[in-house]
């Protein structure tokens, strides 16, 4: 029985691992014939190429726009958790699964079916509607993950700073941040990770400002170029963990400053 | 004094507006005018009368058929195999104490569809890394036959690839807080392992896994990417048909493509509903928060 257990965790786990494997092999080499057993040519004629194509300016746009759609959510969703954990009304169950629907919506439904909504409303601010359709999507996970650290925590401490004589803001900034700030920080990445994946929105209703990461990947993917496809899923992964290391790096100071 | 209160209770609810708005209004103009274009009232395209005949073709069309059995039956096993396997992963990794377990397998959520179908390509492809692997054991395999062909296995493989990660990661915390009192507990009381595992882990981690399996479900049955980049091109799947219906240079094709999204969306409101009601049923959202506190 428990080998049986240990050979059936290692072939889930090496079915998690091969892809990854793959990637990092072909990022560094050019070609593996049929009958080698190692891979030949290493080269960096990848990463050359993608800096050299000013795809690098492309990826790191996304990243900032994805930034940018991640904060916003999680702003979105901490005004709306707070209300939910604070107020008692009729229809909050029902409320709280209307912020849930968008998780459960297909993306190409809603992206074929508001095409015309937004053609006509802002026919030249396609970043606007690009925006608005990344935050749609990503908001459910920040609010799902918002809500239930404040579900657990609630807002007492923050009143009882207020009733200590602290204004709202001081409240908000010396008491709020400090408790939350590990949530935040998760719901922040999560919706990072679902904006920055997105690829059918920018696609579909983006213009040529608002390509993103996973459309420059897509012609190497159909054309089959392995080389510079896993170099660009390589990178895709480098820009996420620089982003959540980052976030880390945010929380830690938080930390710091409140210890000393 | 009502006064005051009421200006309170307004000033709170400010806050809801923007995020309400962005949902309702984005949520009800699609179902509105999906629903209407799928009648057939498309003032734009000079067709104003309202019928039913894009649904009545739809029903006796074929490609729409054959795609929708082929969608359902991708979706449906490939989140059966990510719940089972992403369930045990689970259970694994929460036994174990090691940090490369613990980190490694959360590697393919911060993937998009996109990156992880290339991966995917690379690996199972002919001459991958699968066929390279097997040739180090002794095995050669000639024709590593498992992308583009029409029983979409490489789907379901990328499906799983990016699920199983999933699920684990959100079963794993309601494993790990079952510290070993209860497993002792449970033994103490006659219950073999497997009897401990069905009769006392599994319902705990019963709304977790659910809710898990409806996203899940629910994304793979109307993805686009997944479908487009390694699917076959005979049958698509009902997401990537839809698409190719509304963008058809026939202009009329379009009331058509309105008519499969507007199925696609009551098919996942009536999962909404099931979402809803699982929601709803087990009040206790406490049990998210450790999902989340060590996603980095």
């Amino acid at each position: 029985m428990k080998i049986l257990n240990k050979a059936l965790t290692i072939l889930v786990m090496s079915f998690l691992i091969l892809p990854v494997v793959s990637m990092l092999i072909w990022s560094f080499f050019t070609s593996w014939t049929t009958e080698s057993l190692f891979p030949q040519n290493f080269s960096l004629v990848g990463f050359i190429y993608f800096f050299r194509s000013n795809d690098w300016i492309i990826a790191t746009k996304s990243v900032l726009f994805s930034l940018m759609v991640a904060l916003v959510s999680l702003i979105l969703s901490i005004m709306v958790s707070r209300i939910f954990v604070t107020s008692n009304f009729k229809y909050k169950t029902q409320l709280e699964s209307i912020f849930y629907l968008p998780m459960l919506l297909p993306v190409v439904s809603i992206c074929i079916g508001s095409h015309k909504l937004f053609l006509s409303l802002f026919s030249n601010m396609c970043g606007a509607m690009v925006f608005v359709l990344h935050i749609y999507f990503s908001l459910p996970y920040a609010f799902k993950m918002v809500y239930s650290y404040y579900a657990l925590w609630g807002v007492e401490q923050e009143q009882v700073a207020r009733g200590l004589g602290a204004n709202k803001y001081q409240a908000f900034y010396m008491i709020n941040i400090p408790v939350y700030i590990k949530g935040y920080v998760a719901s922040f990445i999560m919706a990072f990770i679902i904006s920055y994946s997105q690829y059918f929105i920018n696609f579909f209703i983006g213009d040529s400002n608002f390509v993103n990461f996973s459309m420059i990947m897509t012609p190497y993917i159909s054309g089959s170029n392995r080389n510079i496809a896993s170099l660009y899923t390589l990178m895709y992964i480098l820009y996420g963990i620089i982003v959540m290391i980052m976030c880390s790096f945010i929380e830690k100071m938080y930390k710091y400053n409140k210890e000393s | 004094m009502t006064n005051s209160k009421n200006k309170i209770v307004l000033n709170k609810f400010i806050m809801l507006i923007p995020s309400l708005f962005i949902v309702i209004s984005i949520t009800s103009y699609v179902i509105i005018n999906t629903l209407k274009e799928s009648l057939g009232y498309i003032p734009e395209l000079f067709l104003d009368e309202i019928t039913l005949k894009y649904y009545i073709e739809l029903i006796s069309n074929k490609i729409f058929l054959s795609s929708l059995m082929y969608s359902l039956y991708i979706a449906t096993v490939s989140t059966i195999l990510s719940t089972v396997i992403g369930t045990y992963l689970g259970y694994v990794v929460s036994k174990s104490k090691g940090v490369l377990n613990n980190t490694i397998y959360r590697f393919p959520i911060l993937l998009s569809y996109i990156a992880a179908a290339a991966l995917i390509f690379n690996t199972y492809s002919d001459k991958g890394l699968l066929y390279h692997v097997f040739l180090f054991m002794g095995l050669n395999i000639s024709n590593l036959n498992i992308i583009y062909n029409s029983n979409g296995i490489a789907v379901i493989l990328l499906n799983m690839f990016k699920a199983i990660p999933f699920i684990a990661f959100s079963v794993c915390p309601i494993f790990m807080r079952t510290d070993e009192s209860y497993e002792e507990i449970a033994k103490n009381l006659g219950c073999t392992n497997l009897m401990y595992i069905i009769n006392v882990l599994l319902p705990m981690a019963k709304r977790s896994i659910i809710t898990s399996f409806l996203v899940i479900f629910n994304y793979n049955l109307f993805t686009y990417e997944g479908f487009y980049f390694l699917g076959p091109s005979n049958p698509i799947s009902i997401g990537v048909l839809a698409y190719q219906t509304y963008i058809n240079p026939d202009i009329t094709n379009r009331a058509l493509g309105m008519a499969i999204s507007m199925i696609m969306i009551v098919v996942s409101l009536i999962l909404c509903v099931i979402y809803y009601n699982v929601i709803k049923s087990n009040k206790y959202i406490g049990n998210e928060v450790n999902m989340y506190e060590d996603l980095k």
